[in-house]
């Protein structure tokens, strides 16, 4: 046990005043000579044991009485309740919750009328005044992505409050795990042996349900194994309960136009309320002028999807943005963005080895008109993709550099600087697409771009040429099934054409590479080593897009470096199958390309809190003309203008021989526009480039969860729950210098004193 | 100074010269006084008529009585006599105690002073005052005389005592009932601290020999109502040697409770055989005492 003031401890020794009074008072007895002896001639034995037990108790509690008023001053602290550390600061980590949802009005007592952020702020900045100079602490705020507060990694207790008051409300979800690592990272820098983690958080049910014990199991052993374990703790904000509107863009539209084409918006409004709600209008904005305007009506918790049709003419960045008038209390969601980059055109290049035979006899034939239609017939108009042919040894680096896509129409084999120069194209971001043949040399390609390889382009190996077993049925179609790729998902609907009607009367058998074989039987012993296995592996590495009947792949996909390479089973023209003559071909080709080159460009759109790269293209800048081929990416300036309004400067780097840009302060939801200075030259419609950090639509769905959640959340954690930061404070003061007892002693004194006036009553009434 | 000066201060005498000791009852007297006597005979005061017997005294026949009825009768008169009065003083060691509201007059010293104040007035009064002082025994006794010297020779003798010894009242007293052969006021001026059973037994000899008794009780203020607080040693001033160390606080109501009882028993006895107790403490003027109770006594007659 300690005491806080010691000092006032020698007030003990007034204990002695009333004993000293006792004994004087016992040894200065007055003598007197009495005649009515036999008046006295009492019980003395009975009376005087009375007299000794009554004297010794009043003594007793008249000693206690200055004894522990003098305890009471000194204000002892009990030690024993001290949990770890002697003294010393605590390594604090505040978890502040700034995510959409707390932008809810708050509940509970003191909160009339305050956005649940504000509390969490208040109560933030009161506890860190309140610990003052007994701690190091650091402040991370957790929506989108953990981020300190205050820019240095420990923040003065005394300029706490203005630090606070900048940190705004409405960022992206919390990621729990990522925030609770963050917090590990930040003690290992703080040598503080007493080390606490406190979120302050409302927590919404929908970022601790997706929360598995595997994921809270390694946050704990992440606890555990660092060299001093910190102590978590959880401080709920309560939120009342209301209902919300949310408008969501739907995740899967294509970021990427081609210039002049109408484009699909999707958006999806939800209701979290458990009431209808009518009337509610909804705007399309793109680049800032109103497109369209519906109203719809949506019942309670449930969703409806609007679809607004738009079509861009001018190239570059553009910005559509979903509005939601809605009175809700979370304002961030109630517009949603999506980023597109239209271009004029894509070019194509179409490689065969038929450079001898006109155009139109070449295998690469029904190809060249799928790809450009207009521009071989007299119909007036422009293509979407201009395409060219060139024959394989005239390919280079120089001519790929113009192109998107490529296409290998039935080449035997490629000289080996050409097959480097397409690894090459594909490696930093170009799409191959093959075409097998009667003259392709399936050995060539499974060994310069097999699984031995270094350039590893095939998704599969070509085996053998395979045909349909039985004579009645000379033919196989494409299996039924819900494509999910977005060149073949045109094709769920048979308006746009029944791609399961075509019929292969040959095709090459798709294999998976040995190596990719090993790999995968090793992660699932039990799988079959047939190609129809493909269909159903998970594996990353390549993907079938679509297979025959028979369950052999007719279409292979497979990213490779920054670009993908898709791989079809059977050649381009009339004798492998019908396809070229089909309705379908056509659509199949353009959606290739486009879905090709789409997911080539670097997704606009990303979750909030994460990365976003931007690549400065060749054909972008004249830094890549072909001028200076060296890159000094350290010239390269922009500047992000955040959805609050914020400015970041950012100067480009040098990531695989290519200048790019990255920006990671992405936590609050919203468009972000990257503008080029002067540094980089590149024409007026590239000057700005948008693109959208997305928060999840679970954001919007405002449900807590209950207190008998939180607490076994924290016991899964092993974490304590407060909820006041009375509360946290007293205990933390507990567990660094022990339990004070002045307000138990202060009680005994009452108890005394009262004792004291009891014992004296109770002797002058036995008296009276 | 003389004992009769310092027992008897002039304002006392002023305050008794108008008072007199009457008897509530009648005493054999050995002279003529004040008081009515049993006896019939020669005196004063009419008592009433008696026919005639033969052998009675032809000159106490009423004439006129018979010249109106033409019947003897006899008229007879009420005898006075003196009053024989016995003073017994007890000169015990508990009649020593001195309160401190007693103005350092202890018992003892207030008993003698009531004694010399009740003997001038009985004297003054041509009746024969008797005085006997006591402790375990009988240490003084003047036989009952009337005349003015007895009464500085009382005085004297009242002077000289001195408080000490055990009290024996009831011995005392049982030695004292065939010293007093003739009918009388006995007064007893004590504490009375002896075993009350024993001492009303003796007073009934006295009230069966036709004694008119008095009992003057005398209290210190100190003894009626416990005052102490602090832790006390109190010594037996009877019984050297004898100590008892208590807390008064303590022990206030239990004394209290012993000293009523002990009051209550004293009274209710002398109630049943007649014997007045008049109960005095040292704080009150014993003239005033005095002159309070011959009022009272005067109007009860």
């Amino acid at each position: 046990m300690t005491f806080l003031n010691a000092s006032l401890l020698a007030g003990c020794a007034a204990l002695l005043i009333p004993l000293i009074i006792h004994l004087l008072y016992r040894s200065n007895f007055q003598v007197v000579d009495w005649g009515a002896m036999h008046l006295l001639n009492l019980d003395l034995k009975v009376n005087s044991r009375r007299l000794q037990v009554h004297s010794l108790l009043l003594l007793i509690v008249r000693c206690a009485i200055p004894l522990i008023l003098a305890l009471c001053l000194a204000r002892p602290v009990l030690t024993a309740w001290r949990l770890a550390g002697d003294g010393g600061k605590t390594a604090l980590v505040l978890l502040v919750d700034n995510s959409l949802s707390l932008q809810a009005m708050a509940a509970g007592k003191g909160s009339d009328n305050e956005v649940a952020f504000n509390l969490a702020k208040r109560t933030t900045t009161e506890l860190i005044a309140r610990l003052g100079s007994t701690a190091r602490c650091s402040i991370l705020t957790t929506g989108g992505r953990p981020t300190h507060v205050g820019g240095g990694t420990t923040i003065d207790w005394r300029s706490v409050a203005p630090v606070m008051a900048s940190v705004q409300v409405g960022a992206g979800p919390s990621r729990i795990a990522d925030c609770f690592g963050a917090a590990i990272k930040e003690l290992a820098q703080i040598p503080e042996a007493r080390r606490r983690i406190l979120l302050i958080s409302d927590f919404q049910r929908s970022e601790w349900r997706d929360l598995g014990n595997s994921t809270l199991a390694a946050i704990r052993n992440q606890l555990a194994a660092s060299k001093v374990p910190a102590r978590i703790s959880f401080l709920p904000i309560r939120t009342k309960p209301s209902e919300n509107l949310a408008i969501e863009i739907d995740a899967a539209a294509s970021t990427f136009a081609v210039l002049g084409q109408s484009m699909e918006i999707r958006a999806n409004v939800a209701n979290s309320g458990v009431t209808a709600v009518s009337n509610v209008a909804v705007t399309l904005h793109a680049d800032a002028h109103v497109l369209a305007r519906k109203t719809v009506e949506i019942p309670g918790n449930s969703k409806t999807q609007i679809v607004f049709t738009c079509q861009f003419d001018t190239v570059g960045s553009h910005l559509i943005t979903a509005k939601l008038e809605d009175t809700g209390p979370v304002r961030g969601d109630d517009a949603s963005h999506l980023a597109v980059r239209v271009t004029d055109r894509i070019r194509a290049l179409v490689i065969d080895n038929q450079s001898h035979l006109p155009a139109m006899r070449r295998s690469s034939a029904f190809l060249s008109l799928a790809l450009s239609p207009m521009a071989n017939s007299s119909t007036p108009g422009a293509d979407t993709i201009e395409s060219s042919i060139m024959s394989p040894d005239a390919i280079d680096a120089k001519c790929l550099k113009k192109v998107q896509v490529a296409f290998l129409v039935d080449v035997p084999e490629l000289r080996d600087d050409s097959a480097r120069s397409l690894a090459d194209f594909v490696a930093q971001g170009g799409a191959l697409i093959i075409f097998a043949g009667a003259s392709l040399n399936a050995d060539w390609y499974n060994s310069h771009w097999g699984s031995e390889n270094a350039n590893c382009l095939l998704p599969t190996k070509y085996a053998s040429i395979s045909t349909p077993k039985t004579r009645s049925q000379p033919i196989l179609r494409i299996r039924q099934e819900v494509f999910s790729h977005p060149a073949l998902s045109l094709f769920n609907h048979r308006d746009n054409g029944e791609l399961t009607k075509v019929s292969f009367y040959s095709w090459y058998r798709l294999e998976k590479f040995e190596s990719t074989e090993k790999r995968d039987s090793r992660a699932s012993p039990g799988s079959s080593e047939s190609v129809n296995s493909l269909a159903i592996s998970k594996s990353d590495s390549f993907k079938v897009l679509a297979a025959l009947e028979s369950g052999d792949p007719i279409l292979a996909e497979k990213r490779f470096g920054r670009g993908v390479v898709i791989q079809f089973a059977c050649g381009c023209d009339s004798l492998w199958s019908d396809l070229p003559q089909r309705q379908v071909f056509l659509p199949l080709m353009q959606q290739l390309v486009t879905a090709s080159a789409n997911a080539l460009e670097l997704s606009s759109s990303i979750e909030t809190g994460q990365v976003f790269t931007h690549i400065l293209k060749r054909n972008d800048t004249s830094i890549l003309r072909g001028e200076q081929p060296q890159i000094d990416s350290q010239a390269i300036r922009a500047t992000v203008l955040s959805p609050l309004g914020q400015r970041y400067p950012l100067t480009a780097t040098t990531l695989a021989s290519q200048a790019t840009i990255e920006f990671s302060e992405t936590q609050y939801p919203g468009a972000y526009t990257l503008q080029f200075g002067d540094s980089v030259a590149m024409p007026q419609s590239q000057q700005s480039e948008y693109f959208v950090a997305r928060a999840a639509a679970s954001e919007s769905e405002l449900g807590t969860l209950t207190d008998d959640e939180v607490l076994q959340s924290a016991s899964r954690l092993g974490a304590d729950v407060f909820h006041s930061i009375d509360d946290f404070l007293q205990v933390e003061q507990e567990r660094q210098f022990g339990r004070e007892i002045w307000r138990f002693l202060l009680l005994a004194l009452v108890l005394l004193l009262f004792g004291e006036i009891w014992l004296q009553q109770r002797l002058s009434r036995a008296n009276a | 100074m003389s004992p009769s000066a310092r027992l008897l201060k002039p304002d006392d005498r002023d305050r008794l010269s108008n008072l007199q000791m009457l008897a509530r009852q009648v005493v054999d007297g050995l002279t003529v006084g004040m008081h009515g006597s049993p006896h019939k005979g020669f005196g004063v005061e009419f008592k009433e008529h008696r026919p005639y017997v033969l052998g009675d005294e032809v000159r106490a026949v009423d004439w006129k009585l018979y010249g109106k009825t033409d019947r003897l009768y006899i008229r007879q008169y009420e005898e006075e006599t003196s009053l024989g009065c016995f003073i017994l003083v007890d000169q015990s060691g508990s009649m020593a105690y001195s309160g401190k509201r007693s103005g350092g007059v202890s018992k003892h010293a207030y008993a003698i002073r009531l004694a010399a104040c009740l003997a001038y007035l009985l004297i003054s009064q041509q009746d024969a005052v008797g005085l006997v002082t006591f402790d375990t025994e009988i240490r003084e006794l003047l036989p009952p005389g009337s005349k003015p010297s007895h009464l500085r020779g009382l005085l004297e003798c009242l002077a000289e005592s001195r408080a000490q010894g055990e009290t024996r009242l009831s011995d005392v007293l049982a030695q004292m009932v065939p010293k007093i052969p003739r009918r009388g006021l006995l007064v007893l001026i004590s504490d009375c601290f002896d075993d009350v059973d024993a001492l009303l037994k003796t007073l009934a000899f006295f009230r069966h020999a036709k004694h008119e008794v008095i009992i003057f009780q005398v209290w210190d203020p100190d003894e009626i109502d416990w005052p102490f607080r602090r832790r006390i040693r109190f010594r037996s001033l009877e019984t050297p040697g004898t100590e008892r160390l208590i807390d008064p606080t303590l022990l206030r109501t239990d004394y209290l409770e012993n000293l009523e009882k002990y009051r209550a028993k004293l009274s209710q006895g002398c109630g049943r055989q007649r014997i007045e107790l008049v109960p005095c403490t040292t704080d009150q003027s014993h003239a005033n005492l005095l002159s309070m109770y011959l009022s009272a006594r005067g109007r009860a007659k």
